[in-house]
Formats: structure tokens, C-alpha cells, sequence
């Protein structure tokens, strides 16, 4: 006796998926992704103060840079002072651009200015210059909607959430 | 009183005696309260900070001056031990209603738990040699601890890892080790005291 091919039924979306595609259908993040150059122009100060107007405001900023990691500190340290009910804090995660040959003696040679420079104008009493945004790439964005960075040597996943 | 002075000055000088500040730094919850309270029972017979398992439980730095650890016959490395706040990105007061704590008090400790970080920072500048806690059965590659292991590398401040939680099951101190090759990583659970001796041992080698 030939057997009977049965056709199944196609599998309904169970109650999980179903959530899963609401919640992609309505979800609203804003991204900018800007050039270092707009970072570069300003000082430390200034330049913690645009990122972090930026991103409370809910937006997750992107740049082609990464910062010196004193700088990062500073950034953390005025987070701290603008955490209140509304903004918890951020998510931070950059990957930094291994350069080599001329490339890196030109960050190392440009660091050392920066020192000697930074030195020179303490003595004087002149203000302190910001160094340079390494090569690289930086992520910065509020941590209410940033649930979870997966960070590698090389890359990097960020999980978000509106 | 004026002997003793003396004695430590000609101590100092022999290099017989090391005066160290040792800043225990990390992430919250990695237990570095747990690790200064293992320290300073050794060497102190007291405990340093209270432990809990809900986050930011150390907000300020806590300070014990002179605990002497002995390095072989004579020599010996006096600590000046700072337990540090976790240091963070952020922090939500949410965070801390999950573990039962009501709304305003929970808006109390986010508050000063975000003073504590600033502090932690602002010490980074007054430490001889630190030990970078991370927690073992966790990811180590997360932006906190990159930004202060770079801070550290740029100040010239000499950094000892400790892998901690190795009594849990899934800690994995080998991740730890190939994330950061070009520092001295020592393995331990503060908490049962396992690896504890090589933490003495790096720090008497690495401390400066």
C-alpha cells in the first residue's frame, strides 16, 4: 500500500515571537554618528559636555575616535554628577585602532607635544589643551536604552532597547 | 614614640620596610570588600567594610593604615589598605528596589553611590600600586575595566589583576589571563581564602 504524504500545517508564531516582532515594529532609537572632527575642535570640557547633552537628550552617539583613558575617567566622573531618576548613566565601549609604522609614530610624537605642551602652559598658568581622539571607533549612549555591550578584542555587539 | 619614628626611618632606608598604598579598585559587586576583609584578618585581626549582595554597598573609601605584611625574616611591606567604591557607568536606583530596598532610600544610595565613584577616581592619583579586581565567572572585557587599566598603565602605577570568585562554578580566570596578557594575574576566592598566599607573594614582588 503507497504511503500517504501527509502535508503538515504550517507552524503558527507562538505567543513569544509574536512580542519579539511587536516590540521590533516599534521601537524608536536615534543614532548620530558624527565625525571626530566635531569632537577634535573642542576641549575636554567642552567636548564631555556636547556627549553628554547628546546622550541624555537619548540619543546613542557614534564616532570615529576613541578618547584618551583619562579623558574616559573624566567622562565617567560627570556622569556620576549628572545621574539623577531620569538619566541613570551610559554605556560606553570603544575599540581602539592598532597603528603601526609612521601612523603610530605620529600618535606617540603627537602625545609627547601634547605632554610637553600641557606641561608648558601649567607653568605659565595657561589653560590645558585636550589631546587628541585616537584612531578608532567609540559608542556612547544612555544606559536606559543600551541593555547589554558584548565586547571582543575586535568588535563589539550592543544590545538596545526603546 | 620618636624611637619608633627612627626605627622606621632606618628601616626605610635598609629596605627593610616598605610604606605602600594599595588601592583595591574594580567593578561593583566583584568583590573587593570581600578581599580587603581577607587582607586585613590576616594581617590586622579586624574586619575592613561590610559585604552584601546588593550593588554599591561600599559608597565611600574605607582606610586601614599599617597593616604589615612580612616578606621572608626581616623584611616587611607596611600597607596603607584603601577599599574602594565599584566604579561604573551608571546607576540606577531601580537596581537597588529589586533587592527590597524602598523607592527613597533606594534614590539615597544611588546618590551617594555616585559619590562614591567620583571619589574612587580622585583617588587614582594618591595610590602607589593597585589591585584590579574582576570577577571571574563574568565577561572582563567591559569598557570599566579597560578605562581604568589604561588610566593606570598611563600614570606609571604599577597594577596587580585579581581573578576573583574561583570557588564558583563558572569562573573562568583563563579568559581573564588572555585578555590582559601584560599584567601579573593572580587567581583567588577572597571569600574561602583559595590562592590567597600568591596574592601576598605578587604583591610583595609588584608593589612600588
Amino acid at each position: 500500500m503507497p504511503s500517504k504524504k501527509v502535508k503538515k500545517p504550517a507552524k503558527k508564531p507562538t505567543a513569544a515571537k509574536k512580542t519579539k516582532i511587536k516590540k521590533i515594529a516599534g521601537m524608536k532609537l536615534k543614532m548620530d554618528f558624527i565625525s571626530s572632527n566635531v569632537l577634535s575642535g573642542k576641549n575636554e570640557k567642552n567636548r564631555i559636555k556636547y556627549i553628554l547633552d547628546v546622550v541624555k537628550d537619548g540619543t546613542i552617539l557614534v564616532t570615529d575616535g576613541v578618547m584618551d583613558p583619562d579623558e574616559e575617567l573624566n567622562l565617567i566622573r560627570e556622569t556620576m554628577r549628572r545621574v539623577d531618576s531620569g538619566f541613570p548613566g551610559i554605556e560606553v565601549c570603544s575599540l581602539k585602532r592598532e597603528v603601526a609604522g609612521y601612523q603610530k609614530v605620529l600618535e606617540q610624537l603627537s602625545e609627547q607635544t601634547y605632554k610637553v605642551q600641557n606641561a608648558f602652559n601649567k607653568l605659565i598658568g595657561k589653560n590645558q589643551l585636550t589631546a587628541n581622539l585616537k584612531y578608532g571607533i567609540t559608542l556612547i549612549g544612555p544606559s536606559r536604552l543600551i541593555k547589554e555591550i558584548k565586547k571582543n578584542p575586535d568588535s563589539f555587539s550592543v544590545f538596545a532597547e526603546a | 614614640m620618636v624611637f619608633g619614628r627612627f626605627f622606621d626611618w632606618i628601616s626605610g632606608i635598609l629596605g627593610l620596610r616598605r610604606n605602600v598604598t594599595l588601592g583595591i579598585y574594580g567593578e561593583v559587586n566583584v568583590g573587593k570588600t570581600t578581599l580587603a576583609n581577607k587582607i586585613c584578618m590576616d594581617w590586622a585581626g579586624e574586619k575592613m567594610g561590610k559585604t552584601s549582595k546588593v550593588p554599591h554597598e561600599t559608597r565611600t573609601v574605607q582606610r586601614k593604615e599599617k597593616v604589615v605584611i612580612p616578606l621572608g625574616i626581616r623584611r616587611k611591606l607596611v600597607l596603607n589598605l584603601l577599599d574602594m567604591p565599584g566604579l561604573a557607568t551608571k546607576v540606577d536606583y531601580k537596581n537597588f528596589m529589586k533587592y527590597g530596598i524602598k523607592r527613597n532610600e533606594a534614590k539615597k544610595r544611588a546618590k551617594e553611590a555616585t559619590k562614591g565613584v567620583i571619589e574612587a577616581i580622585k583617588w587614582l592619583d594618591n595610590v602607589d600600586t593597585v589591585l584590579a579586581v574582576m570577577d571571574s565567572t563574568k565577561d572582563p572585557f567591559t569598557q570599566v575595566n579597560l578605562t581604568l587599566l589604561g588610566n593606570l598603565e598611563a600614570k606609571g602605577i604599577p597594577v596587580i589583576i585579581v581573578a576573583n570568585k574561583t570557588d564558583l562554578k563558572r569562573s573562568n580566570t583563563k579568559r581573564i589571563r588572555e585578555a590582559f596578557p601584560e599584567y601579573p594575574v593572580v587567581s583567588i576566592s577572597a571569600l574561602k581564602g583559595e590562592g590567597i598566599n600568591d596574592l601576598y607573594e605578587a604583591i610583595g614582588k609588584n608593589a612600588k
